[in-house]
């Protein structure tokens, strides 16, 4: 029994004595908030000083899409850069007392300043962190950045296909009826294309949508893609990996039904308070330097959109890249000059 | 001359008549080894490969033997034990990057084995299970950082598993049984509202000759 105490003990001491390779970061912990606990990853170059915060899509996504899903894409920026991928509340593998009065967008902004706090408290007050967000995690950086003092702490804003325009429901009709105009006689879904543009005819936008039409918008937003990839107008350069897929079915620990339910009632709770939201007006605020990368054919938050929000940036280290053959998730179709843009974005900035 | 044609006629008939009847289906509750108490050990993987290791007793409740026929019928008669069997089983196991968990699930088994003494198992379950969290933090709102103290939360848990199997005492008198049983489980409250899980078990269960908790 002494022996026995004694190896635990001098397992313990040198476990305790590893030293952390800053190099390959490999870290994973729980951030616990007003009843949640949100899972941290924190995976790459740590010795780079230059993290950077996924804010994944919404909402009710997951940030593993951007990590384990798709080691194509994360390696190259973990290359780099010290990654962290976090599940927001309602979210991922996001854990706790789950309360629905609590999923709005003043709580996601408040898990995120905490987050950030842990992130100096653990790696250092030194530390550079970036904010890369994606489709919904767009307007929760963004009403991140707009809120106080906030963007004093942070040293760059990439936003890809983001929604810090929530409610353009009507830009997404039109970009939505000119597509399916020009594609019913020259796709191979012409079927398709032409009931989008029948039930796009049929709509009055003299008045604002219902709640029923903006969800069909968004729908046929993200079911276009399929038929403009099979058109050739969507690419993917960098096919999925089926070792990526494994990876991330047997890192993961909820199921894709588990996912669908997260974002099916995620999204619910917050539609009402989302669906109005719009912070073009208040983007001027934004004096950090930006990066936005728009997929040409987003039809989900279209290039208007992006354009819009670019012009109306308050920074004046300030860019715009567009991808002419991607769709809504830009990353993952043009996923080389995508990745070449956001690294040389990210290096050149302190 | 009538009867001479009639007689063997008679007979035949009843001869036949009789053997079916020998080979219909009866079906009788088994009280002989009701007693019977069983251990398990088994590997459990969460995902098939996030190892863990599951214990549990398990008891038949009911039994019965069912004879029938078996096809063609000049084999003569197959006999098949048809089972409900309570267990209650404890899992710990470590899934990498996300928790370790300890899970006690008392489960409820329909077993049907043959005459060579393979077996296929189906079982219900109903749980808990408690998981313990790596590091997890708090932000205090001036900003200090307290880690908290073996976090982890409780989860109810509904499994369903089949097993497949082979039951060594029946044909070779060996007290044991060597298993495999992919399972779905559902833990709830999880999230926003719960989540699924595959895990992938292999085992052997040793059947003691007679209950020895039981005084007779």
């Amino acid at each position: 029994m002494k022996y026995f105490a004694l190896l635990i003990f001098i397992i313990l001491f040198i476990n305790s004595c590893k030293k952390e390779d800053l190099g390959n970061l490999n870290d994973f912990f729980y951030l616990r908030n007003d009843g949640a606990d949100l899972p941290v990853y924190v995976e790459g170059n740590g010795y780079s000083k230059k993290f950077v915060i996924v804010i994944h899509g919404g909402p009710g996504g997951d940030a593993q899409i951007y990590n384990n899903f798709s080691k194509a894409f994360s390696k190259t920026l973990e290359d780099n850069f010290a990654m962290v991928y976090y599940d927001q509340r309602g979210s991922g593998t996001s854990v706790g007392k789950f309360n629905g009065d609590l999923l709005n967008v003043n709580q996601h902004v408040e898990d995120l300043e905490k987050l950030i706090t842990l992130l100096k408290s653990k790696y250092g007050s030194s530390i550079n962190i970036f904010l890369f967000g994606h489709s919904w995690g767009g307007t929760l950086g963004t009403a991140f950045l707009i809120k106080g003092n906030n963007q004093d702490k942070i040293s760059g804003w990439i936003e890809v296909d983001g929604a810090h325009n929530f409610a353009c429901n009507k830009e997404v009709y039109y970009a939505l009826k000119n597509i399916s105009l020009q594609q019913i006689y020259s796709s191979s879904y012409s079927k398709e294309w032409s009931e989008i543009y029948s039930y796009c005819n049929k709509l009055d936008t003299t008045i604002a949508f219902a709640d029923t039409t903006i969800s069909r918008l968004n729908k046929f937003g993200f079911e276009v893609e399929k038929y403009l990839n099979t058109d050739g107008l969507i690419i993917s350069d960098t096919p999925l990996e089926i070792s990526s897929l494994l990876n991330h079915l047997y890192t993961s620990g909820y199921s894709p039904i588990t996912a669908k339910i997260n974002l099916r009632i995620t999204s619910i709770k917050m539609f009402n308070e989302v669906k109005n939201l719009n912070y073009s007006d208040q983007l001027y605020k934004i004096k950090i330097p930006t990066l936005f990368v728009w997929g040409k054919h987003d039809y989900v938050i279209p290039i208007k959109i992006g354009y819009d929000g670019i012009n109306k940036i308050g920074s004046t280290d300030k860019k715009m890249l567009v991808l002419e053959k991607s769709g809504h998730s830009s990353m993952f179709n043009q996923m080389k000059p995508f990745l070449t843009e956001v690294v040389g974005f990210i290096s050149s900035h302190n | 001359m009538k009867l001479r044609i009639l007689i063997p006629l008679l007979f035949i008939f009843s001869t036949v008549l009789s053997q079916t009847e020998k080979l219909t289906k009866t079906t009788y509750k088994d009280t002989s080894q009701i007693d019977k108490l069983s251990a398990r050990i088994s590997y459990y993987g969460i995902n098939t490969f996030h190892a863990g290791l599951k214990i549990g007793v398990e008891y038949p409740i009911k039994r019965k033997i069912i004879e029938k026929p078996r096809i063609p019928r000049k084999y003569g008669l197959k006999v098949i034990h048809k089972e409900w069997i309570a267990s209650i089983n404890l899992t710990g196991y470590y899934h990498k990057n996300n928790h370790t968990g300890f899970w006690l699930n008392p489960e409820l088994s329909r077993r049907r084995t043959g005459r060579r003494g393979g077996f296929k198992e189906f079982s219900y379950g109903i749980g808990f299970l408690k998981t313990f969290q790596p590091k997890t933090y708090i932000v205090n709102d001036d900003g200090s950082v307290d880690k908290v103290f073996m976090p982890g939360h409780g989860f109810f848990t509904i499994s369903l598993g089949i097993a497949y199997g082979k039951d060594y005492s029946v044909k070779k008198n060996k007290p044991l049984c060597l298993y495999i049983k992919p399972n779905y489980y559902l833990i709830f409250p999880y999230n926003t509202l719960f989540n699924m899980g595959f895990g992938f078990e292999v085992g052997i269960t040793y059947k003691f000759l007679s209950n020895p908790f039981l005084k007779k």
